[in-house]
């Protein structure tokens, strides 16, 4: 059977949810994963497929690209296998989409723009909420300057219900909260004091939190997009609620982050990896909601005045989609935007971030659609 | 005189060797467990022909009664979960035995080889560590002092000066477990169990020691003092552990998050327990040997509301710690003491009822374990 999309990383959180995106979208997806036990609900679909592959194998991603025919490979793995699913686009000539590499796995991504523009197709890094929708937000809101000085973004979320449940891939967060922080100061790429950033902002639908500034793909790509607008400076802020980030600490004190593998009965193991599996365990309380917002601040100026902008994405748990939480925002806009490629939207070829090259007016409707409303200063847009 | 440390190269074990060693001049010492790169490592830094390594796996009795055999006192310091086991192998290789501890309910299976230690004519001391340990026997102390009384507190409050955050002061399955696991507290004369956690209590530990909060905890002194004390009038008595608030917050939330769940998962296509991988990630914050080490342990005994206090108090030696030490040396005193036949009897027995306190004292100040009565120091 030919598919119209294979999506890696098939098999966890954010590829289940952007895979059911799709087929409820009316597409065909083939799963590529390791774990077919957890994607038994989705292959009840006869549109949805599932292909064993283990990503450290590169010839085991070319042969199941190659195998299921797709038009589009959408990658939904970790980021750590960014490059290797790109190389296998190349060798297989398919457009594909991921959901960002933060920082260093971002600039090797970007080194492959010419072998991409040569292929003649598109790799688009970056396309969940954030890195996604607020890329997208930022080029809406960019185009209303004369220049943009300042660009801060970020995202906050909270819980009805003050109870530990993973809020995205355990391995991002374990390095977003590990790694040093890098921000784009005065036209410079600074490495930031994590505590010195710290700091209490009032969101939105949230409410107030402590900010903690992250190392984030967006820093690099905003630099690259909207340097024809002066932007001089890049602050990128994590709001975790505290019942989350006290978990996450905790983690991180006692080397639950550690990529240095144990030993346990002759069997090896990253403390990481296991962090992952046992969080994974975790239920989710009945009735329990999230809410977030994924937000953009504009610094800049207008006809010589000064102008700012905040731009908002509002997301809630939404019926029908409970276990997925406010994730939705990540595998479904990944799912809108690589839609959009398949169907023409984008015709670009290269390497690409979001603000460069997804329609905002068409994605933004489709997240009107799916219940994630866009504001413009507090006024919805979609 | 010959001695076999199970467990010999663990947190406690290493401090009972030590301890063996330097004290029993003539004796034999053997290092064994699971591990014997890491026993060979340990008995290899005494550089002395007296202590030796063996391998052993406990799960093997055959093995276990072999090595047991011809020795005076086995010395159990593994996870108390084998005490037991490990009993029966001494009864087959009719030795005298000591452990570290029981943990309440573990404990009240090993008093039911009561029977079997007679008729082999050999002694099993059951938790002769800090606490239980000298705990048990300050008791017996005090009730020497008091002849009556109604209630009996014992609760412990640790200071360290180097301040090195999160350390785990002995095996994290046993503190998962004081965190989990219902304890017992004696009231009116009847033992009841309260939830984890439950039963908080601010503790004024003096000057040095400062304020401390404790919890009720199961422990194995409420398994034996009930009937130890009965005769003196016992009727309410509770065990409090004192851990900081850091401390306790971590090991809750790794609880919480099912970080010590005994059911199993996959790891490359094998089943291992949760608890066992936490386990071995947490060793990372064990003693590490050679690390600057200044710390203080008090342990407390107190009779009727304050009426009279009895505290222990050890301080670190050289790279080990306080609690490390006044949990491994009464364990290798009561060897010796048994090897040396300055206890007699046979039987299973606890620490209070085992052990002439004062002969005890004077072998922990010789150490630097340091006894009060009502803040006072014993001479």
């Amino acid at each position: 059977m030919k598919y119209d999309f294979i999506v890696f990383g098939g098999t966890g959180q954010q590829g289940k949810i952007c895979a059911r995106d799709l087929l409820e979208s009316g597409y065909s997806v083939v799963l590529a994963g390791r774990n077919k036990e957890a994607v038994k609900n989705l292959l009840k679909n006869k549109k949805a497929g599932f292909i064993y592959v283990d990503l450290r194998n590169t010839d085991n991603i070319i042969s199941a690209i190659k195998k299921s025919q797709a038009e589009v490979v959408v990658n939904c793995a970790e980021l750590t296998y960014n490059v290797e699913i790109m190389k296998a686009c190349l060798k297989t000539k398919r457009s594909c989409t991921d959901l960002g590499g933060l920082q260093k796995i971002t600039l090797e991504q970007f080194k492959l723009d010419k072998d991409f523009k040569k292929a003649g197709i598109v790799n688009i890094t970056g396309c969940g909420s954030t890195p996604g929708i607020a890329n997208v937000m930022a080029a809406y809101a960019v185009e209303k300057f004369d220049s943009v000085d300042t660009i801060e973004l970020g995202f906050a979320w909270d819980s009805n219900i003050k109870k530990f449940v993973i809020p995205y891939s355990i391995h991002s967060i374990l390095s977003e909260f590990t790694e040093m922080p890098v921000t784009y100061h005065y036209g410079k790429y600074v490495k930031e004091n994590r505590l010195l950033c710290m700091g209490t902002l009032n969101f939105k639908e949230v409410g107030k939190q402590t900010t903690y500034c992250i190392v984030h793909s967006e820093v690099y790509t905003f630099s690259k997009y909207f340097k024809n607008k002066g932007l001089k400076n890049i602050h990128y802020m994590a709001g975790f609620p505290e019942h989350s980030y006290n978990v996450i600490k905790t983690l991180i004190d006692l080397g639950f982050n550690s990529n240095t593998p144990i030993e346990i009965n002759g069997v090896k193991i990253k403390p990481v990896d296991f962090a992952d599996k046992v969080l994974g365990r975790l239920n989710i309380p009945k009735g329990y909601k999230e809410i977030e917002n994924i937000w953009v601040k504009l610094y800049g100026k207008k006809s010589a005045a000064d102008k700012k902008t905040e731009m908002n994405c509002i997301v809630r748990t939404v019926k029908g989609w409970e276990e997925a939480g406010s994730n939705i925002d990540t595998g479904r806009s990944i799912s809108i935007m690589s839609q959009m490629l398949k169907n023409g939207l984008i015709k670009e070829s290269g390497v690409y971030g979001p603000e460069a090259v997804v329609p905002w007016k068409e994605f933004f409707k489709e997240l009107g659609k799916r219940k994630m409303f866009v504001y413009e200063n507090g006024r919805r847009i979609n | 005189m010959k001695f076999v440390v199970l467990g010999g190269y663990g947190i406690i074990g290493k401090a009972v060797v030590a301890d063996l060693y330097k004290y029993s001049k003539n004796s034999e010492i053997i290092v064994a467990g699971r591990d014997l790169k890491k026993a060979n490592e340990y008995a290899h830094s005494f550089k002395s022909s007296r202590v030796k390594a063996k391998e052993i796996d406990i799960n093997n009795e055959n093995q276990l009664v072999d090595l047991l055999k011809g020795s005076d006192v086995c010395i159990n310091c593994v996870q108390y979960y084998f005490n037991v086991q490990i009993m029966g192998a001494c009864l087959k290789a009719k030795i005298n035995y000591v452990d570290l501890g029981g943990l309440f309910h573990e404990t009240k299976k090993q008093i039911k080889l009561d029977r079997d230690f007679k008729k082999i004519g050999k002694l099993a001391i059951l938790g002769i560590g800090g606490t239980p340990g000298i705990t048990n026997i300050m008791a017996t102390y005090g009730s020497r002092l008091l002849k009556n009384f109604k209630s009996i507190e014992i609760t412990f409050a640790d200071l360290d000066y180097e301040n090195k955050g999160f350390v785990l002061p002995y095996s994290f399955k046993t503190i998962v477990d004081e965190f989990t696991m219902k304890a017992t507290v004696l009231e009116n004369g009847k033992l009841i169990f309260a939830g984890p956690g439950s039963g908080r209590k601010e503790y004024d530990f003096g000057k040095e020691f400062g304020k401390q909060s404790g919890f009720y905890t199961l422990h194995s002194e409420l398994a034996t003092f009930p009937y130890s004390f009965a005769k003196n009038g016992l009727k309410n008595c509770e065990f409090r552990v004192t851990f900081s608030e850091d401390f306790s917050k971590k090991i809750k939330k790794l609880i919480e998050l099912g970080f010590t769940s005994p059911n199993s998962i996959s790891i490359s296509g094998k089943e291992l327990k949760i608890i066992d991988i936490t386990d071995k990630i947490m060793e990372r914050f064990a003693p590490k040997p050679g690390a600057k080490v200044n710390d203080k342990e008090l342990l407390r005994v107190n009779f009727d509301n304050d009426k009279l206090i009895i505290d222990a108090v050890a301080k670190s030696n050289n790279d080990v710690s306080s609690w490390i030490l006044d949990t491994g040396i009464p364990c290798s005193i009561a060897a010796q003491m048994i090897a040396e036949k300055r206890i007699v009897g046979s039987g299973v027995l606890a620490p209070e009822k085992a052990i002439n306190p004062m002969s005890f004292f004077l072998e922990l100040k010789q150490r630097g374990i340091d006894i009060l009565k009502n803040g006072k120091r014993l001479k």
